[in-house]
């Protein structure tokens, strides 16, 4: 598929014989502060505040093996049996494969099968993965995603528990994309993720779980 | 979509007629209010914000062809496909060429403004290529056949009832009227086709020229399975999504969910570079983003009309126009509806044929107060309004009728000299008479009855301001 040869020259050249706005009229651009997230002391507590708030379940545990149990007692509260698990360091550190299939649970990773990978995830209960920073300002996961941790693994399962690190809350997205940045080759696709799937497409009402998750479990270790 | 702009009179009042929506549009506005404002009181300074984000959209719009080469220089790098359209059908082949050359079959499509002018669903259905609308208020008018309710909630006046119909209908399941219900049977109905989907189409709400990105905002989570799923992913944006940089887009982003939906961002919102990299086993092969003009250049062109390129569809204008509020979203007879429709329907199909919408509006200004993008709405109608007056060939405005010119002529003259202006009044006051019961005039014959037809008129005072001022009966009200 390609540009037919003259549509962008035409298009473009339509915009620029157009009459140019007087420059006066283009104003300045304060910086506008965002009202929250200004004490970094406090980013963990905000960004708890906003992501229950956003109907998330937040849960703060003091060290890793912690939040291996926790994620356990979630599967186990909310009955669920299988999950697909991301490829992360983080994951790998937690045990958390081990944990699930020792509680009598499926774990199923990325890697084990490639073939099924898409059918997989629309299968299990529960996707498990890491989330590599969080927003206070809206207490949302930022997933940047690649190989170790794909799209549908934290999407297609009705339920997402993600495991983030206390110390990689940053207090807005303008911080989040300054360090994102600071790599290389930007990600292929990063998502916000704030709570649970949502619609209020019917009598106004909102419902959760639409199309994405309808629960979303965030355990913060630090 | 069937244009029906002509038809805004004949619809307007099926709306003020309509007892369900009637009971609806009483609700909303207070709803949106209270949630517009909370979230708009977490940021800040709200105020300073609003200028921002004007000055930002107004910026794009400024340098627009030169931001529109930087993000295709940077998307290219980043391995994205872009390919231009100067008008809707170019758009629709392009499309459909692709689809057919990937052998395409089911096609899951996130929600689109721009899609829904080009009628894209209709020539991708009429080339035996399956296509679903996934978010859930775009899926039901879809389903129905119907225009946008409202730009953000296409279908949040379709009657509960309705909607279990059309489920039990399109998908063959139990009738429930449930909402919890409702919404998983969409839900299950729809995974089907996000597991199916060889292809996602969806719109952009941004397109940032430094970086190359597309930004995508949504609550459902059905733009991440139509863009992280399929093989191939499309995505439409008309030519003024642009932003300039990437901290651009995340402050309109705080502007625009909280404007739409009263949140301080919405569930998910989508930044997508390029197509998956090696070894990511979901996410595009190929990602095409197909930059259409559809009209917009010609809005470009004139200056008085080119701010409304700034709009960033996120509905506010419609929640707070008092118009909107009474006679809903289908009076406006195309894909937009409200103060923004009642200037982007006439300027996409023609000054004359929708020139019912930019009169039907009372100048109030809230629209204006509330714009994230800086637009000043009643300016653009009286824009609108003097165009068609006076004719104007680009808009396809005949001038008006000589009749009406003349009227307006004599009236000017009348009104300009002092003797004339007493004379008419006494001859108006003379001839009105006869029609006057209870204090005013419910009823004129011939030219008049147009006047008359939604409104009375007070009848005119026995004795003229004029008069009684020169009698001395000052400071009494008598
Ligand atoms: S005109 Fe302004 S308020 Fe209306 S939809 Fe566009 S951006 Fe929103």
């Amino acid at each position: 598929m390609t540009t037919r040869p003259t549509a962008r020259e035409n298009i473009l050249n339509k915009l620029r014989e157009a009459v140019s706005w007087p420059k006066a009229e283009s104003a300045s651009r304060p910086k506008i502060g965002t009202g929250d997230a200004g004490d970094p002391a406090a980013l963990t507590d905000i960004f708890e505040t906003k992501a229950t708030g956003a109907a998330a379940v937040v849960k703060r545990v003091g060290g890793i093996s912690e939040a291996t149990r926790q994620i356990v007692s979630f599967m186990k509260e909310d009955g669920l049996s299988s999950a697909i698990i991301s490829d992360e360091e983080i994951i790998g550190k937690a045990g958390i494969k081990a944990a699930l299939e020792k509680a009598g649970l499926r774990a199923i990773t990325i890697s084990s099968e490639p073939a099924d990978y898409k059918e997989a995830c629309f299968a299990a209960d529960a996707g498990i993965t890491g989330a590599p920073y969080g927003i206070a300002e809206t207490g949302s996961l930022a997933m940047v995603f690649d190989s170790r941790n794909p799209r549908l693994v934290s999407h297609a399962p009705f339920c997402h528990i993600a495991l983030l690190m206390a110390d990689d809350i940053l207090p807005d997205t303008e911080t989040l994309v300054a360090r994102v940045t600071e790599r290389r080759v930007p990600p292929s696709a990063m998502a916000l993720v704030t709570g649970p799937s949502m619609t209020a497409d019917i009598a106004l009402t909102a419902v959760r779980g639409i199309h994405g998750p309808g629960k979303l479990y965030i355990i913060i270790i630090g | 979509m069937k244009i029906e702009v002509e038809e805004f009179k004949r619809k307007a009042n099926e709306g003020l007629n309509n007892a369900h929506q009637r009971e609806l549009l009483g609700r909303l506005p207070v709803i949106f209010k209270a949630l517009r404002d909370y979230s708009f009181s977490t940021l800040a300074d709200p105020k300073a914000a609003l200028e921002r984000g004007a000055a930002i959209r107004r910026e794009s719009i400024a340098n627009l062809p030169a931001y529109l080469e930087a993000f295709e220089k940077k998307a290219v790098e980043n391995g994205a496909n872009i390919v231009w359209a100067e008008d809707y059908r170019e758009a629709r082949e392009i499309i459909i060429d692709l689809a057919r050359k990937k052998k395409v079959k089911t096609i899951t499509k996130g929600k689109s403004m721009l899609t829904e002018e080009m009628e894209l669903n209709r020539a991708l259905g009429d080339n035996g290529i399956d296509v679903f609308e996934t978010d859930l208020g775009e899926f039901i008018v879809q389903q129905m056949n119907r225009t946008p309710f409202h730009v953000v909630g296409p279908a949040l006046n379709v009657a509960v009832e309705e909607i279990a119909d059309l489920f039990v209908s399109v998908m063959g399941v139990e009738k429930t009227l449930d909402l919890g219900g409702l919404t998983m049977q969409a839900r299950g109905f729809l995974r089907e086709k996000f597991k199916q989907a060889e292809m996602g189409i969806t719109g952009v709400n941004m397109a940032v020229a430094d970086t190359g990105s597309i930004i995508l905002v949504e609550n459902e989570g059905n733009i991440r399975f139509s863009t992280g799923g399929p093989k191939t992913h499309v995505a439409v944006m008309g030519i003024e999504k642009i932003v300039p940089t990437m901290d651009d887009a995340l402050h309109v982003l705080r502007l625009l969910t909280r404007s739409c939906t009263g949140q301080a961002v919405s569930s998910y919102v989508n930044v997508i570079n390029g197509p998956k990299k090696k070894g990511e086993p979901d996410g595009p092969d190929e990602l095409f983003i197909v930059i259409v003009d559809g009209g917009r250049t010609k809005i470009y062109a004139d200056p008085d009309f080119r701010q409304v390129l700034g709009c960033i569809k996120c509905g506010a204008c419609l929640n707070v126009c008092p118009v909107w509020n009474k006679i809903g979203g289908y009076a406006y007879g195309w894909v937009y509806s409200g103060p923004i429709g009642s200037i982007l329907n006439p300027l996409f199909l023609g000054l004359e044929r929708a020139h019912d919408l930019y009169h039907a509006t009372t100048l109030c200004g809230a629209c204006r107060e509330v714009c994230p993008a800086g637009i000043d709405h009643p300016r653009l109608f009286l824009k609108l309004r003097e165009k068609r007056a006076s004719g104007d060939r680009t808009w396809g405005a005949r001038r008006l009728p000589l009749a009406e010119r003349l009227t307006f002529s004599a009236w000017a003259w009348g009104i300009s000299g002092e003797g004339r202006y007493r004379t008419a009044g006494k001859l108006l006051r003379w001839m009105l008479k006869p029609f006057v019961t209870g204090g005013v005039i419910g009823k004129l014959p011939a030219m008049g009855s147009g006047w008359t037809r939604f409104r009375d008129l007070p009848a005119p005072a026995e004795r003229p301001f004029r008069r009684r001022w020169s009698d001395g009966e000052r400071g009494t009200t008598k």
